[in-house]
């Protein structure tokens, strides 16, 4: 050990050089981890809370919709899973466009609250709004329905995470506004958004299976969204923007450390050379190499996580200037390690691979 | 010519590095050719408004609480606040706007074929040419004061002509190319002067704005100017002011607005929003810049590094060049042409990178022509700062290893001869 980092002592520059590279590397990898996590979950809060599975399941051709019948079918058959209705959008004169979220059991699932409490009634015209439609508890007339404002969605992370739910509205399906009922009833169609951590496909054949048996003739049409949902997660371009630069940071340093550590290997042909005339294996000169390399990197990646842990004070305050979130977590520190640990060795392929060319003889000759 | 090829020959036996660095070179030009696009924007919005930011204060909906309801008022009522506004001694000048689009009549002879191409606004969906016009009243074209040449501009007249009249227009510098001053486009509007390369107002609402150097001012046709509808939208929608500095905010709020209106009108400065823009822009950039920043300090280390690598793995070479009377200098010259040949190429790969990943952005901003700091281009200012940079990495680079190469000395270079 004391070999090594003597070595390191003795390439001091090359090393202080290698060191911000590596810094550099690491840091932005972190900074891109903690960004992509939390614009990860900005897309499920605007899909109204993450979970494993979704499914969406389009009820048509039910005789005689009773929206509170569906709904206490949905309280007694969805045990784990939260279902709710698809966003209706609607313009409210005074407001503008509000998205109205029907709740079918928001016993398993409500949104996050900034302010006040969750529903609790499914007859006193309860709801929980986004704070641009109304930032105080209180009465508010919704498309000609009064309503009784329990609480303010919004999760208490940034502003992008709380306007998410600006223009939001939950209230139990069976107190929708009576023009939304009405359309429901003259499009004989009703989306349901079923969201899981488990798979819920027996619960939903369940609750389709009792639907049915009061509702002749009605059709359901279930749809795994998963899929769907990563499509659009990942077609974001303003994210990919943003996650682009933290990564290309990581390519450039990272080249500028391999072209380093190759100068460095090259200023010590003579050595290697030695080494090698004096009976080292390759793979002892490898490890002679890495090891110089790995204690340069887990310094950095210990730096960059200090680094990181200390912006993650400011983090709001980042966030909000420049689109990146910084967040400590012990997978971001797992993950900073094992970087530090890939990037010391990719650093170490290419002069390692000029150092197996190195013929001892003719480099001691120089 | 000799140089040249040595230049490549070195860079073939040094390939890997040389690799690296282009594609370091790559990723760092595009992102600074994307920052430079963004601080070009700004510089541009802070700087090249017709309209005089300070004193200028453009009428906006604060709040809609429902449609624009015109048959809630009459044309007397507009008239009135109009006539308020002429008499406030707050108000220097006023004057009001729409926006339109002149479709190009293709049967015209004159049309030039690339002209055509360009102005036909694909994301649109438009398949014809079209201009961008901004149909204004005469308070507004006086505001404007846009200081053309003598007998240049529109006159009075233009302004009491009625609309399919043949009237007298402005247009913007684009049409240098193809139109002279007195041509007739789509037999109705004369071209009377061209607009100086700024941007003007083209939306109250938005935080975007119209460069005019593909734009056609026509004056507003006196049955416009008239007519109630129009008049009202106008109100909402595209009045301008140039108010006087500490003016009372409040009592031109009061004036503007219609008694029991469900749009409330309010004012905002145009200075104050370019400002926010340009401030929130900068903000967002600074990933950017810190990227860019890093990538110049790693291309100098870069560049640095591999050329001490190549003059150590050719020192016998320049040894030899060295004894035979070749100067240090001409070293450093045969060097800086291999890192001129890596930074070109990374340049040009970075150009390629840059308009690939941004063709949808650049095909925008070529058909809207707008002033945002997303008006994504590459026109000579910004290839003059890409090349400023990779000179300023060039050079400070070759500074460095100028002083490695001052310290070599031929006998140790060639020792290994002995």
């Amino acid at each position: 050990m004391r070999q090594i980092l003597k070595a390191i002592f003795v390439s001091k520059k090359i090393f202080t050089i290698i060191f911000i590279g590596f810094l550099l590397t690491t840091l932005p990898i972190l900074i891109a981890l903690s960004t992509q996590s939390y614009y990860e979950e900005h897309f499920y809060h605007s899909k109204n809370g993450h979970f494993k599975n979704y499914y969406s399941v389009t009820l048509t051709n039910f005789q005689n919709v009773d929206l509170l019948e569906i709904q206490e079918l949905a309280e007694t058959n969805f045990k784990d899973a939260s279902v709710i209705t698809g966003d209706i959008t609607v313009t409210e004169p005074e407001i503008g466009q509000i998205q109205i979220i029907g709740l079918l059991n928001p016993e398993n699932w409500s949104p996050p609250l900034i302010r006040g409490s969750n529903i609790v009634s499914n007859v006193n015209n309860e709801i929980i709004v986004g704070r641009l439609i109304s930032d105080h508890i209180g009465t508010i007339k919704v498309l000609d329905h009064q309503y009784m404002i329990k609480g303010i969605a919004g999760k208490d992370l940034g502003d992008d995470l709380i306007n998410v739910y600006n223009f939001k509205m939950y209230v139990y399906m069976n107190e929708l506004p009576d023009s939304i009922k009405q359309n429901i009833i003259k499009q004989n169609a009703l989306q349901l958004i079923v969201r899981s951590n488990q798979n819920p496909e027996t619960e939903i054949n369940r609750f389709i299976s009792e639907l049915s048996q009061q509702h002749s003739g009605l059709q359901a049409k279930i749809v795994d969204e998963h899929e769907n949902y990563k499509k659009e997660k990942n077609a974001r371009q303003g994210v990919n923007e943003v996650l682009s630069y933290p990564y290309k940071l990581f390519l450039i340093a990272l080249i500028n450390c391999i072209n380093v550590s190759y100068l460095w290997i090259y200023s010590k042909r003579k050595e290697i050379s030695l080494r090698k005339a004096l009976g080292a294996s390759n793979f002892n000169l490898f490890v002679h190499i890495v090891s110089q390399l790995i204690i340069c990197a887990v310094l950095a990646g210990t730096c960059s996580i200090l680094i990181q842990w200390f912006l993650s004070i400011l983090s709001l305050k980042i966030l909000n200037v420049t689109s990146y979130y910084i967040s400590v977590s012990f997978s971001h520190f797992i993950f900073g390690i094992l970087i530090t640990l890939v990037i010391s060795v990719i650093t170490a392929i290419i002069p390692f691979f000029h150092m197996l060319k190195i013929e001892p003889a003719k480099a001691l000759k120089e | 010519m000799f140089r040249i090829r040595s230049a490549l020959h070195s860079l073939k036996s040094r390939w890997v590095i040389s690799i690296l660095l282009l594609i370091q070179f790559t990723y760092g030009f595009s992102t600074i050719t994307g920052s430079v696009n963004i601080f070009y924007n700004l510089s541009y919005l802070s700087n090249q408004s017709i309209l005089d930011l300070k004193s200028t204060y453009l009428v906006v909906p604060e709040r809609m609480t429902g449609g624009l309801l015109k048959g809630k008022f009459n044309q007397d009522q507009v008239k009135e606040i109009y006539t308020k506004l002429d008499n406030d001694p707050d108000v220097v000048s006023y004057g009001t706007y729409y926006e339109d689009i002149v479709m190009l009549d293709l049967n015209e002879d004159k049309l030039d074929k690339k002209m055509v191409v360009e102005l036909t606004k694909t994301n649109l969906g438009f398949d014809m040419p079209s201009i961008s016009a901004i149909v204004l009243d005469q308070n507004y074209y006086q505001l404007l004061d846009l200081k053309l040449k003598p007998g240049q501009g529109l006159s009075d007249e233009d302004f009491n002509k009625n609309r399919n009249e043949n009237v007298q227009v402005l247009v913007g510098s684009y049409f240098k190319k193809y139109y002279k001053i007195g041509d007739v486009i789509n037999g109705q509007y004369t071209i009377n002067g061209f607009l100086p390369d700024r941007y003007i107002v083209n939306n109250n609402t938005s935080n975007t704005y119209q460069k005019v150097d593909k734009v056609m001012l026509i004056p507003m046709s006196n049955d416009i100017y008239n007519n109630y509808d129009s008049m009202f939208t106008r109100l909402h929608l595209g009045t301008v002011l140039k108010l006087r500095e500490n003016a009372d905010m409040e009592n031109l709020k009061e004036i503007i607005r219609l008694p029991e209106n469900d749009v409330l009108l309010s004012l905002k400065s145009l200075e104050r929003e370019v400002k926010q823009n340009v401030r929130d822009n900068a903000y967002i950039e600074i990933p950017q810049l810190i990227l860019g920043a890093s990538f110049v300090i790693f291309s100098v280390v870069g560049i640095v590094v591999t050329t001490i690598v190549s003059i150590m793995i050719r020192k016998r070479e320049f040894g030899v060049k060295l004894a035979l009377g070749e100067s240090k200098l001409g070293i450093l010259v045969q060097i800086t042409i291999e890192n001129s040949v890596i930074g070109i190429t990374g340049v040009a790969l970075s150009i390629g990178h840059f308009l690939w990943k941004y063709s949808r952005l650049l095909q925008f901003s070529s058909e809207f022509d707008y002033a945002s700091p997303l008006d994504y281009k590459l026109n000579s200012p910004i290839l003059f700062f890409i090349i400023l940079v990779l000179l300023v990495i060039i050079v400070i680079s070759s500074c460095i290893v100028y002083l490695f190469i001052r310290k070599l000395e031929p006998k140790s270079m060639i020792g290994g001869m002995e």
